[in-house]
C-alpha cells in the first residue's frame, strides 16, 4: 500500500527565499540503534556529532551508546548480535533539506548553535532545538543540512522555516 | 542563558538542557532499611550552598545524557565534570 | 521660512534631500540624515514635552539615547503607534508623523501644568503620605486619577501588524559601540580573521567622531579615518557590522542581547524585512566601548527648553548643521564644554559667554574660545534661568555679585559619566576614582571595557587602548593579532571635571528630569531618614524611569553623598538592570505569535477528523478530536450518540497521542518490575498488563498498559500528557540509578498511529482486515499484543479496552495511519459504528470507573486512594516509590479516597473542582469532585470524587457545593457499567 503512504508534509510546494530553500526529503527508513557499536555488526561513527555515510544512507552518533541510522526504503536491515538493541522509528520523524548560502542562517533563527562552517563542520550532527521544536541536523555540505523533525511538530517547524525566512539577512 | 559543558558534545546552551537536582543523592540499595527521617532526609534535603554545588543536567536535546558538573551558584560559572552518575 | 537654524554648510545631513514631517500636526521639513529632534531643532522647536510629574514644558536634553525629555510618539498607521521614542534616537524619514505626549489640551497650554504651580504639595513620597485613606479609594479614585494626570505615552490599542524575528549568533569579538575606541577594536579584530561582530545604537557608525571637526588621526582629517575604518571591516570576510542596534542585556558567560531596528527609519520599507530583529550573540570576548555621558548642572530651572548639555549641542551643530538657538552662554565645568562654545561660534550663533564654573579655566580649550573673541568667565555659580515655554535669560553669580544674560540657549557641560551599565550587568563592581567617577575594578572574565566608559578620555588615548583591547581579545580568542597606533593631532586635551555636588540654592533644580526629581526631593528624603541609595532610589524614584537616570543617577548620588555627609563610594551606586533602553513587546516575541506562538501537534488522522467536521480540544499541545457532531446535533447530543454507539455497536477513536515508549533489552523485563508497581517480570509474551507509576514520594505518576512482544522487547503507554515525563523518568534511573541494567528506551510515540475499535461488534469489524492472527476470545484474550499485518501494512495489535467494551487498538506507521483508518472506517460504518471523540471516551471511561492520571490524581494522590492498590505486586521487594507508601502520611486514615456520587436531582450536573461537605452548611471540605458527565447509558451524571475515607462512607450522604446551592449525595462504588467485567471479556 505503498501508493497510500502519507507523510506529515506531503504536498507542501519547497520554501524558496533568497539565499535558501527548504524541500522535504523524499522517504527514509529509520532505526535508533542503542548500546554497545559492535553489537551491530557494522562500523559506526564513534564520535558523538559524527555521521559515516553509506551508499543508501547514513549513520549518525547523536550519543555515547546511540545512533540514528537513515536509509532509503529497501536498504539493509540491521542484525543485532549483541548488547544492543535496535527500532523501528521510520514513521517517527520527518526530514527537511535546508540549502542556499543563508541555510545556516535560517536554522539560526531558531537554533542555538554555532553553525559557522568552522564550528559545525560538514559531516557533523547533533541532536539540538529549531524554535520549540526538536531537532535532529545533519550538515551534509557547506550549504546544505538535513534536518529531522518529529512528526506531529513537522508543520511548526516548517511554518516557523518559511516566516523566517522571509527578509534573512 | 547558560553555557553548559556537556562531557560529550561540549559546551551547549542551557535551552538543550534539563536541570536534575543536586548531584551524589543515589538512590539507597534497599529503601525498606531505612527508617521514615532518613528515608524523608533522602527524599528532600538538599545542600542548596552558596558557591559549588555538585548537581545534574541531562543533555535532553542533544545526547540526552546526564552528567555531573560542579557549577557556582554565585557566579553561575561551571568547574569540571565529575565522573558517573 | 523652513529651516531657519540650519547652518549655511556642513554636517553628515544630506542637503539634497529634504523629507517633510509632521510634528502635533505642524508640517516642517529636514534633511537625510537628520533625528527628528535635530530636525525639530533645526525648524526652531524646542518645546517637545511636558514632564511626568509637573508637566514642565521641557525641550531636548540631549543628542543620543540618554535623552530623558524629548520622548514622543511616532504614528506609522493602525497598529503603529508607538509612544515613549527619544525623539533624539528617531531618524527622519519622508512622512514621519509624531507627536508630543503627556499635555492636553495641547503642549504650549497643558491644563496638568497646574500640578506645577502645586509643587510646594506634592514633595517626594507624596504618594505614600497622602493617598492613604480610605484604603478602597486606591482602586477606584486615586490610582485612575493619578494615572491620568501623571505618566508617558498612550499604549497601542490594536494589535501590532508587525513583524519582528530573533535569530541567534556567534562571534570570537563582540564589539560593543563603534566610537573611536569601539573602532579601534574592532579593526584590529578584524584584522585578526577572528569572527567579529560590531553593533551601534546609533545610524551611523562613529560615536564621537561624527561631531569631530579638526583632529586629525594617523594624518588624515577624523572622518576620513573613519571612513576608511569602516571601509575595511566591511571588507573583512567574517566581520558582521550592525548599526541601528543596541545592546541592551549582558547575561550569563558572555551571551549579550541586541536589538536591531531594522526599518523603523524606513518611508516604505520592504514589506519583507522586520521591524526589528532580536540577536542573541554568544561572543567568546565581548569589547564594551559604550563611552560616555554628559552630566547636567544642577541649578534652580535648569530644566527649560533651551537647556542643553553642550556634547549634544555641539553634535547638533557639527553633526547636524543645526544652530539650536541665536544667542548662547555656555555653563562649564570641565574644557569639554568649550567645544561646543567653539562650534556654535563657527556655525554664526552668538555665544554671549563661557560662564566656567571652576575658578580657573586654564587649558587649551579656554584659551582657543578667548582667541576666538568669546567672552570667559572663571568662578560662575548658575543662579537661575527665566522663560517659560524656552530659556530666556541665564542669572549668573560671580563673587561680585550677580548678572543676567539673555540668552536662548543654554550649554550645560557638568563633566562625562562614564557608561558602566554593561559592565554592571556582567556583574562588574567599579570604583570611585575622584577625579572622573565611577569606573570598573573587578574584571569580569571574558569582557573588556575601553575608551571612555572606563574613563579613559582624549582621542588618541581611546584609539590606542580600544586598539591593544581589540587585539588582545583577538589573540585569546585564538588569533594573531596585532593592533595599529595613529598619531592624533589637533585634539586638544580637555581637562575632565570631577563629578561634584552642585551646592544648596533656592528654586526648584532638577535630578531625574524624567520622573521630576528635584535636588530638594532627595535632601528631603536623607532629611526622612533614608541613608542607602537603593532606598533613596525607590522613595523618590530617581533614576526609576525609562532612562534609568543615565543623565541622573551621579548628580543624585552626589547630592546624597553631601546630604549625609558621607563620601560618595560609601554612598554606593545603583544597580543596573538590562535593558539598556527600552525593548519592544514584538522583539521580546519575535515569530511566536499567532499560529507560531506554541508548536500545535496533530496526528496522522488530524485531517480526516477535520473534514468530517470535528469539534478540537487542546490536551497539552496536541489537538484533538473532541466529538463528531452531525447535521442538527450540539455537542451534547453528538457526545450522547457517540456513547450509545459504542457501548451497542462499534466505535472508531484515535488514540495516536498516547505516548509509547519502546523498551528494549536483555533486562527489560527487570528494568520495567523496578518501575512500575506491578509484577512485570513474569509477563508472557503476548500479553498486558494495566501498570501503575509512581514517583519516588509515592505518588502516582502516571498509568498505561506494558505489552510484552518478545522477551526483551515491550511497549509501553503512557497518558497522552505524560510521554516526555515518563520517558525522562525511566531515562533518570536507567543511566543513573541502574546502569548496570541492559536496557534501552525509545520514543514510539510518533511512530504509530493508534486507531482504537471499541464496542460489541468490535472484533467482527476488524476481523477481515487483520492477517494471520486468531481473534477469537480464547487466542487473542483481553489484554493481549500480538505482531502483525492489517490491511495489508506492519501492526501492532492490542486487545485492551479503556470504555469497558471489548477493544483492539491497531497501531500501524503513522504514515500508513490515515489510509487503515479509513480502511477501518468503511467496516465500523457498514456495521452501523461511529468514530467518537475524547469527550465520549471521557464518558465512557468514567462509566467503567477508570481514572484519569491528572484528572482524578493532583500529584498528592496514593495508589490506595485511587483504589488500585490490587495493581501492586505483592511479592515485590521494591520498586520506585515503595518505600514512601509506609510513610505515616501515606498510610493514614482520612486520606480522600475514589469514590462515585449519586446525585439526588439527576438533571443537575456538577464541575470538576467542586467542594464536597458532611453537611449542607458545612464550610470545611472533605473532598472534591474531580470527574462529572451526563451519562445516558447510567441515566444520570456519572460524578467521581476524591471523599475522605470514601469507601468506608459507601450509601452515606454527603453535599456538592454547587454555584447554586449545596446539592446531596449519595457516595457510592465509581464503577457503573458492568462491575462484573462480562462485556469485556465477552
Amino acid at each position: 500500500m505503498d501508493d497510500r503512504v502519507r507523510g506529515a508534509l506531503d504536498g507542501v510546494a519547497p520554501i524558496e527565499a533568497a539565499g535558501v530553500t527548504v524541500s522535504v526529503t523524499p522517504r527514509f527508513d529509520r532505526a535508533v540503534l542503542r548500546g554497545d557499536a559492535a553489537a551491530f555488526g557494522v562500523g559506526l561513527p564513534d564520535q558523538v556529532g559524527s555521521v559515516a555515510e553509506r551508499d543508501a544512507g547514513a549513520v549518525l552518533c547523536l550519543g555515547p551508546d546511540e545512533w540514528l541510522a537513515l536509509a532509503i526504503p529497501g536498504g539493509a536491515v540491521l542484525r543485532v548480535a549483541g548488547a544492543g538493541a535496535a527500532v523501528d522509528v521510520g514513521h517517527r520523524q520527518t526530514a527537511l533539506d535546508i540549502t542556499g548560502r543563508l541555510a545556516a542562517a535560517l536554522l539560526n533563527a531558531g537554533c542555538p548553535l554555532d553553525l559557522h562552517v568552522t564550528a559545525f563542520p560538514p559531516g557533523s550532527c547533533t541532536r539540538t532545538v529549531c524554535g520549540k521544536a526538536e531537532i535532529v541536523l545533519w550538515r551534509r555540505a557547506a550549504e546544505r543540512f538535513h534536518v529531522e523533525v518529529a512528526r506531529s511538530y513537522a508543520a511548526y517547524l516548517w511554518a516557523f522555516l518559511a516566516e523566517n525566512a522571509r527578509g534573512l539577512r | 542563558m547558560l553555557l553548559i559543558p556537556c562531557p560529550f558534545c561540549g559546551p551547549r546552551p542551557e535551552i538543550e538542557f534539563v536541570y536534575g537536582g543536586e548531584a551524589h543523592i543515589a538512590r539507597p540499595a534497599d529503601p525498606s532499611a531505612l527508617d521514615d527521617a532518613a528515608w524523608a532526609a533522602f527524599l528532600h534535603t538538599r545542600s542548596n550552598p552558596r558557591g559549588r554545588h555538585a548537581e545534574r543536567w541531562r543533555h535532553l536535546h542533544g545526547c540526552a545524557r546526564f552528567f555531573n558538573v560542579v557549577r557556582d551558584t554565585v557566579t553561575d560559572r561551571f568547574a569540571e565534570h565529575e565522573a558517573g552518575g | 521660512m523652513s529651516q531657519r537654524f540650519r547652518t549655511a554648510a556642513g554636517g553628515r545631513i544630506d542637503r539634497a534631500r529634504p523629507l517633510g514631517f509632521s510634528f502635533d500636526g505642524r508640517g516642517m521639513e529636514g534633511f537625510a540624515g537628520d533625528t527628528l529632534a535635530s530636525a525639530l531643532l533645526a525648524n526652531g522647536v524646542h518645546l517637545v514635552g511636558r514632564s511626568f510629574k509637573y508637566h514642565r514644558p521641557r525641550g531636548i536634553l540631549a543628542a543620543g539615547s540618554e535623552e530623558p525629555n524629548a520622548l514622543v510618539e511616532i504614528d506609522r498607521g493602525a497598529g503603529r503607534r508607538t509612544p515613549n521614542l527619544r525623539a533624539t534616537q528617531v531618524e527622519l524619514h519622508d512622512g514621519l508623523v509624531a507627536r508630543s505626549q503627556n499635555r492636553w489640551p495641547s503642549l504650549a497650554f497643558d491644563a496638568g501644568a497646574v500640578s506645577d504651580r502645586l509643587a510646594p504639595l506634592l514633595p517626594t513620597g507624596f504618594y505614600y503620605k497622602t493617598f492613604l485613606w480610605p484604603p478602597r479609594a486606591w482602586a477606584r479614585l486615586y490610582e485612575p486619577l493619578i494615572r491620568r494626570a501623571a505618566g508617558l505615552g498612550r499604549a497601542p490599542d490594536t494589535a501590532d501588524p508587525d513583524r519582528y524575528v530573533q535569530c541567534y549568533a556567534h562571534c570570537d569579538v563582540l564589539v560593543i559601540g563603534a566610537g573611536p575606541a569601539g573602532l579601534a577594536a574592532a579593526r584590529a579584530a578584524a584584522g585578526s580573521g577572528a569572527r567579529v561582530i560590531v553593533c551601534d545604537e546609533g545610524a551611523e557608525f562613529g560615536g564621537s567622531l561624527l561631531a569631530e571637526e579638526r583632529a586629525r588621526i594617523g594624518g588624515v582629517p577624523a572622518a576620513e579615518w573613519l571612513r576608511d575604518t569602516l571601509a575595511r571591516l566591511e571588507a573583512a570576510p567574517e566581520t558582521v557590522l550592525l548599526a541601528r542596534t543596541t545592546a541592551f542585556g549582558y547575561y550569563a558567560q558572555n551571551m549579550v542581547g541586541l536589538i536591531e531596528r531594522v526599518t523603523d527609519h524606513l518611508a516604505a520599507p520592504d514589506p519583507a524585512l522586520p521591524r526589528e530583529r532580536l540577536w542573541q550573540v554568544r561572543a567568546r570576548e565581548v569589547i564594551v566601548a559604550a563611552g560616555s555621558i554628559e552630566r547636567p548642572l544642577v541649578f534652580p530651572g535648569n530644566d527649560r527648553p533651551g537647556i542643553m548639555l553642550a556634547g549634544a549641542v555641539q553634535s547638533y551643530v557639527v553633526r547636524y548643521g543645526v544652530r539650536p538657538g541665536r544667542r548662547a552662554v555656555v555653563a562649564a565645568e570641565g574644557d569639554s564644554a568649550y567645544r561646543a562654545a567653539l562650534a556654535l561660534h563657527a556655525a554664526g550663533v552668538e555665544v554671549a559667554m563661557v560662564a566656567d564654573l571652576r575658578d580657573a579655566a586654564e587649558g587649551a580649550l579656554p584659551q582657543m574660545a578667548r582667541d576666538a573673541g568669546i567672552p570667559v568667565r572663571s568662578g560662575a555659580t548658575i543662579v537661575g534661568t527665566a522663560g517659560r515655554l524656552r530659556v530666556r535669560s541665564v542669572t549668573i553669580g560671580f563673587s561680585g555679585g550677580r548678572e543676567r544674560v539673555a540668552a536662548d540657549l543654554l550649554c550645560m557641560g557638568g563633566g562625562w559619566t562614564p557608561s558602566l551599565h554593561l559592565y554592571s550587568q556582567a556583574r562588574g563592581r567599579p570604583r570611585h576614582d575622584p577625579t572622573i567617577g565611577f569606573v570598573p575594578r573587578t574584571p569580569v572574565p571574558g569582557l573588556t571595557c575601553v575608551g571612555a566608559c572606563r574613563g579613559v578620555f582624549g582621542l588618541a588615548e581611546m584609539l590606542a587602548d580600544g586598539a591593544q583591547a581589540g587585539a588582545a581579545a583577538a589573540m585569546r580568542a585564538g588569533f594573531a593579532a596585532s593592533g595599529e597606533s595613529w598619531a592624533v593631532e589637533d585634539a586638544p586635551s580637555c581637562e575632565c571635571a570631577p563629578p561634584r555636588a552642585p551646592g544648596p540654592g533656592s528654586g526648584r533644580a532638577f535630578v531625574d528630569f524624567q520622573n521630576d526629581v528635584t535636588a530638594k526631593d532627595l535632601r528631603l528624603a536623607t532629611r526622612e531618614g533614608f541613608r542607602s541609595i537603593e532606598h533613596v532610589k525607590r522613595y523618590t524614584t530617581t533614576g526609576m524611569a525609562t532612562d534609568q537616570g543615565k543623565t541622573s543617577n551621579v548628580n543624585a548620588l552626589g547630592i546624597v553623598a553631601q546630604a549625609v555627609a558621607a563620601p560618595v563610594e560609601a554612598v554606593g551606586l545603583t544597580t543596573f538592570r538590562p535593558p539598556y533602553t527600552p525593548v519592544s513587546f514584538g522583539a521580546l516575541a519575535g515569530v511566536a505569535r499567532g499560529a507560531l506562538f506554541d508548536p500545535v501537534r496533530t496526528t496522522a488522522i488530524h485531517g480526516w477528523a477535520a473534514a468530517q467536521g470535528a469539534l478540537f480540544e487542546d490536551v497539552g499541545a496536541w489537538k484533538r478530536a473532541r466529538c463528531f457532531p452531525r447535521a442538527g446535533e450540539d455537542m451534547h447530543v453528538a457526545v450522547a450518540r457517540e456513547c450509545r454507539t459504542v457501548r451497542e455497536t462499534v466505535g472508531l477513536f484515535d488514540a495516536s497521542t498516547l505516548g509509547k515508549i519502546e523498551v528494549v533489552g536483555r533486562d527489560a523485563a527487570v528494568f520495567l518490575e523496578r518501575m512500575y508497581v506491578n509484577a512485570l517480570a513474569n509477563l508472557a509474551p503476548g500479553r498486558c498488563r494495566y501498570a501503575v507509576l509512581l514517583g519516588e514520594s509515592g505518588f502516582v505518576r502516571d498509568d498505561g498498559i506494558v505489552g510484552r512482544l518478545s522477551a526483551d522487547r515491550f511497549h509501553v503507554t503512557t497518558g497522552t500528557g505524560n510521554a516526555a515525563l515518563v520517558l525522562g523518568l525511566m531515562e533518570d534511573y536507567s543511566q543513573t540509578e541502574w546502569p548496570e541494567l541492559q536496557v534501552w528506551l525509545t520514543s514510539v510515540t510518533e511512530q504509530w498511529a493508534v486507531i482504537a475499535v471499541q464496542g460489541p461488534r468490535a472484533r467482527e469489524a476488524i476481523a477481515p482486515l487483520v492477517e494471520d492472527v486468531d481473534l477469537s476470545r480464547q487466542a487473542l484474550p483481553h489484554m493481549s499484543v500480538r505482531s502483525c499485518q492489517v490491511c495489508g501494512v506492519a501492526a501492532r495489535l492490542f486487545a485492551v479496552s479503556f470504555t469497558g467494551e471489548i477493544g483492539f487498538e491497531i497501531n500501524v506507521g503513522a504514515d500508513h495511519g490515515l489510509a487503515v483508518w479509513e480502511q477501518v472506517w468503511e467496516r465500523v460504518q457498514g456495521l452501523g459504528g461511529a468514530v467518537y471523540g475524547t469527550e465520549a471516551m471521557h464518558v465512557l471511561r468514567a462509566e467503567k470507573g477508570y481514572v484519569i492520571v491528572g484528572q482524578e490524581t493532583d500529584g498528592t494522590v496514593t495508589i490506595d486512594d485511587l483504589g488500585l492498590g490490587w495493581a501492586i505486586g505483592r511479592k515485590k521487594q521494591d520498586f520506585v516509590g515503595k518505600r514512601s507508601l509506609s510513610r505515616p502520611d501515606l498510610a493514614a486514615a482520612g486520606r480522600r479516597q475514589l469514590v462515585g456520587l449519586a446525585l439526588d436531582d439527576a438533571s443537575r450536573l456538577p464541575e470538576e473542582g467542586m467542594q464536597v461537605t458532611a453537611a449542607a452548611q458545612d464550610r470545611t471540605a472533605i473532598g472534591h469532585v474531580t470527574s462529572a458527565y451526563g451519562s445516558g447509558t447510567v441515566g444520570r451524571a456519572v460524578v467521581m470524587a476524591l471523599v475522605a475515607d470514601g469507601r468506608a462512607r459507601m450509601g452515606e450522604i454527603v453535599f456538592v457545593q454547587m454555584t447554586a446551592g449545596a446539592m446531596a449525595a449519595r457516595v457510592c462504588d465509581p464503577v457503573l457499567v458492568d462491575p462484573e467485567g462480562a462485556r469485556l471479556h465477552g
